[in-house]
């Protein structure tokens, strides 16, 4: 069992936005999840990646619980994300962006780092050589230099996934990684989240709106309503599932 | 025992002063979620303003505080056209708005020094002609003391008045809670800011007639009061006006306890470490809710 | 005249750039805010000065000895506020400089208090004072350029964000923080050294704000605008002599115009490396050309 969630809880001031959710990732498996909006799934990655504690319940990660953790040490023990409103970093180019998630894992001192001692040197190389593979894997090696706020909104994404999967993580969780792409563009997402899923072997987790990407990627799939889980199973099970579609109804009506 | 009384209520006038500063400060803070370095700047000018508008009236307070807290008031308003509006309309970066405050505090403290530096210049006695001490259950009084308490009080009514029963006052208290959704509302954001600063400069200004009428003017108060107006802030919690109106007091009464004991040179010392003690142990201040930066 | 300007370029401007360089490295980096600064500058001034005078130190202890003890002072300071938001920072540093101040001149039996300190050893000279600038800027340079720097860049944009790459903030911070407070310290070691006088006036709030407005001034994101607008507006200072007032007047109306219209500052984020001066050195070249082109109509398209 790669990732568990055992019954977490977690309400802002009164508001119980994830009343109780469990779910699993096995390894290399592909989860969905998927919900009308404001049902409280980016809260439920936000809870995995220790952005803010479980109110109840456990966060089980490789045999650990890791409810409670910080967040950075979270993300080193191997989870590894996306957001939902890109969050890049400006100022760092595309390949600098890519290198920051090796960097925190990268030893060597302050001091290394000022005096440029050999230690720096060796192991800046060969994240520069892992950043690089990661950007040719989303197929960005030509715009390593550039700034990623001048780059297309569909590349932005692409520098994002790069960077989550730069220091190969064990589960990587994308929150609504389609968003914004066109027809095409989402075909190649498609297809390069199965080439990855093959290379690392990663367990992923992720949100996503469009049902074509739900139906081609997930493996299984959990619905989550009003921050509790409404029903889970295979796409088409899940899919057809009258429930499932009263709820999206019921946010057309609203919308 | 009747000079720690005595002392006490030093410490409580003082900390009516430093209320009003903070108060102010903690206004600002709350609907723009910055922390204006330009405070006391506007604080020593209105405090000079109304050391001028005396040789006009002559040694009445009241006419003094209310020229002040027009000038305060108006030059707040000054201070946010030029130094703050285009950075929060263009790219409301916090960094920015922190440099533009430090800058705009800094320029006025210097042009209060170009134009007055050198002399000493203090206001006139108001209190020429009344009792200079009263006697209350036992406990003299400095006359001054009491007045000051007294218009800081009526200062802060006036301010939770404006607050709850006016129509600015829903709107300020709505900004505070949520810009966006404000602007939605058809609120006109950039009033009600402007509304803002000239409280916030007014009740500034009353504090500088009181630090004027306590001291010698010197332009350099201005920076001494904005970091004082800070660490209420802290320790009341940022944005948080009940928080900054007990941390005042608290602060006051520290101050003029550890003067009494350690003298003033080294005061400053104590309250520094009174406040790292404080930080380390209650990280939110008294009723803060702004300590981290995460979204 | 000339040598008579450089001498006073090195002597102070350089050291003041130095000083400044701590204001870079928390500022500039990391996106925090010291607005007490001054007093670390002034924490190593004084180490070095009480061991040279007092004791007989030489350079090579004084100089290690003020960066040590402007570190300690780094860490404990802060231990409580980094995790914090960014204004407690501000305050707290304020506040520590206002707290050194009084003490300094609270024992002026030792540090001569307001009055000053007269005497200390001169140990300096313009070399050594320029190799330790390169020096300085860089270390600094190369820090940017490493995992330290990019993670505090991280850091200033999104921290949430920076958490999620596994980037232990507080800790990172923290490193900055005390690193900045060594490299103040060590201009004020230079200081005195040069000057051989000493007093508590020179390290307070004003000297703090100034480093915090020639960092925005030269761009705060650009190590080499910054040292830029240190020296250019710490020799504007030698103009304005006679008024030290007048001069902050127009420095101030100088940074409220830049932080409104050009708010990444003079140099925005480009450094002044080999490539721009290569790009800027092909567009100068060219401008004749240009200039050609535009009188006879051409105009480039």
């Amino acid at each position: 069992m790669l990732l568990e969630l055992k019954a977490i809880q977690k309400s802002f001031g009164g508001v119980q936005a994830v009343k109780d959710v469990s779910l699993k990732v096995e390894k290399g498996q592909i989860i969905g999840i998927i919900g009308p909006n404001g049902a409280g799934k980016t809260t439920v990655l936000n809870l995995i990646s220790g952005i803010y504690p479980v109110d109840a319940g456990e966060v089980v990660f490789r045999d650990q619980n890791i409810a409670g953790m910080k967040q950075h040490k979270i993300a080193q023990l191997g989870i590894s994300r996306t957001f939902q409103n890109i969050r890049l970093f400006k100022g760092l180019t595309v390949l600098e962006n890519v290198m920051t998630a090796l960097d925190a894992t990268t030893h060597y001192n302050i001091l290394s780092a000022i005096l440029h001692l050999p230690s720096k040197h060796r192991l800046e190389k060969a994240n520069r050589e892992k950043a690089m593979e990661a950007l040719r894997l989303v197929g960005l090696e030509e715009h390593r230099d550039a700034s990623p706020f001048n780059l297309p909104y569909g590349l932005q994404r692409r520098v994002e996934l790069a960077r989550a999967i730069v220091n190969e993580p064990q589960l990587l969780m994308l929150d609504e990684p389609a968003a914004g792409l066109n027809p095409s563009e989402i075909e190649e997402f498609i297809a390069l989240i199965l080439r990855l899923r093959e290379k690392y072997g990663f367990g992923i987790l992720f949100i996503e709106h469009r049902m074509k990407v739900v139906n081609e990627l997930s493996e299984y799939i959990y619905v989550i309503n009003f921050g509790d889980l409404l029903t889970e199973g295979t796409p088409e099970k899940v899919v057809n599932d009258p429930e499932v579609i009263k709820a999206y109804l019921g946010e057309e009506e609203i919308t | 025992m009747g000079y720690y009384l005595q002392l006490l209520v030093n410490g409580i006038s003082m900390g009516a002063v430093y209320a009003i500063i903070a108060v102010g400060w903690a206004l600002i803070f709350s609907i723009l979620k910055f922390s204006n370095f330009a405070h006391g700047g506007t604080m020593v000018v209105a405090a000079y303003g109304g050391m001028l508008c005396t040789r006009i009236f002559g040694g009445n307070l009241w006419l003094t505080l209310i020229s002040a807290a027009l000038i305060g008031g108006v030059l707040n308003i000054a201070v946010e056209l030029v130094s703050f509006r285009r950075i929060r309309v263009k790219t409301n970066q916090l960094l920015l708005l922190f440099v533009s405050a430090i800058t705009m505090g800094l320029l006025l403290q210097n042009l209060v020094a170009i134009r007055f530096g050198g002399i000493f210049y203090s206001y006139p006695d108001f209190f020429a002609n009344t009792n200079r001490y009263i006697t209350i259950l036992g406990l003299s009084v400095d006359t001054a003391d009491l007045y000051m308490l007294l218009v800081a009080s009526i200062c802060i009514l006036a301010l939770i008045l404006i607050l709850k029963k006016t129509r600015l006052g829903v709107a300020v208290r709505a900004l505070s809670m949520d810009s966006r959704a404000t602007s939605l509302m058809g609120m006109n954001v950039n009033l009600i800011v402007l509304s803002t600063f000239f409280l916030a400069g007014a009740l500034a200004g009353v504090a500088g007639v009181f630090v004027g009428t306590r001291t010698v003017l010197s332009p350099t108060l201005g920076s001494t009061y904005t970091v004082k107006a800070f660490m209420v802030a802290v320790i009341g919690g940022l944005g948080s006006l009940n928080g900054a109106l007990y941390a005042a007091l608290m602060l006051g009464i520290l101050e003029t306890f550890l003067t009494s004991w350690i003298g003033s040179a080294l005061q400053p010392v104590g309250s520094f470490v009174f406040m790292m003690i404080f930080l380390l142990l209650f990280p939110n201040g008294l009723a803060g809710n702004f300590t981290s930066d995460k979204a | 005249m000339a040598s008579y300007y450089l001498t006073y370029m090195i002597n102070n401007a350089f050291i003041i750039v130095i000083g400044m360089l701590g204001v870079y490295v928390i500022t500039g980096l990391t996106g925090m805010f010291s607005m007490g600064q001054a007093a670390f500058m002034a924490v190593g001034g004084y180490t070095a000065a009480m061991l040279a005078k007092y004791l007989g130190a030489p350079i090579f202890i004084t100089l290690p000895a003020s960066m040590i003890v402007g570190a300690i002072l780094g860490f404990l300071i802060g231990i409580p506020v980094i995790r914090l938001r960014r204004d407690y920072v501000a305050v707290v540093t304020l506040g520590f400089s206002q707290a050194l101040v009084a003490l300094l001149n609270n024992s002026a039996s030792i540090t001569g208090g307001a009055l000053g300190l007269n005497g200390i050893p001169r140990y300096t000279n313009k070399t050594m004072i320029v190799i330790i600038l390169v020096l300085v800027t860089a270390g600094i340079w190369q820090l940017k350029k490493s995992r330290f720097g990019r993670e505090c860049v991280a850091i200033k944009v999104d921290e949430l964000a920076a958490s999620s790459m596994g980037i232990d903030v507080a800790r990172t911070k923290l490193i900055v923080f005390i690193l900045a407070c060594a490299i103040s310290a060590l201009a004020g070691c230079l200081y005195v050294h040069t000057t051989s006088y000493l007093d508590s006036a020179s390290f307070g709030w004003d000297q703090s704000s100034m480093w915090i407005i020639m960092v925005y001034f030269g761009g705060v994101s650009s190590l080499t605008g910054s040292i830029f607008s240190g020296v250019v507006l710490t020799m504007i200072q030698e103009i304005f002599r006679f008024s030290a007032e007048w001069r902050t007047v127009i420095y101030c109306v100088i940074v409220l115009v830049i932080i409104n219209f050009r708010p990444q500052g003079l140099f925005g984020e480009t450094e002044l490396d080999g490539k721009t001066i290569r790009k800027l050195g092909r567009q100068v070249i060219s401008l004749p050309r240009k200039c050609k082109n535009l009188i006879s109509g051409k105009g480039e398209k």
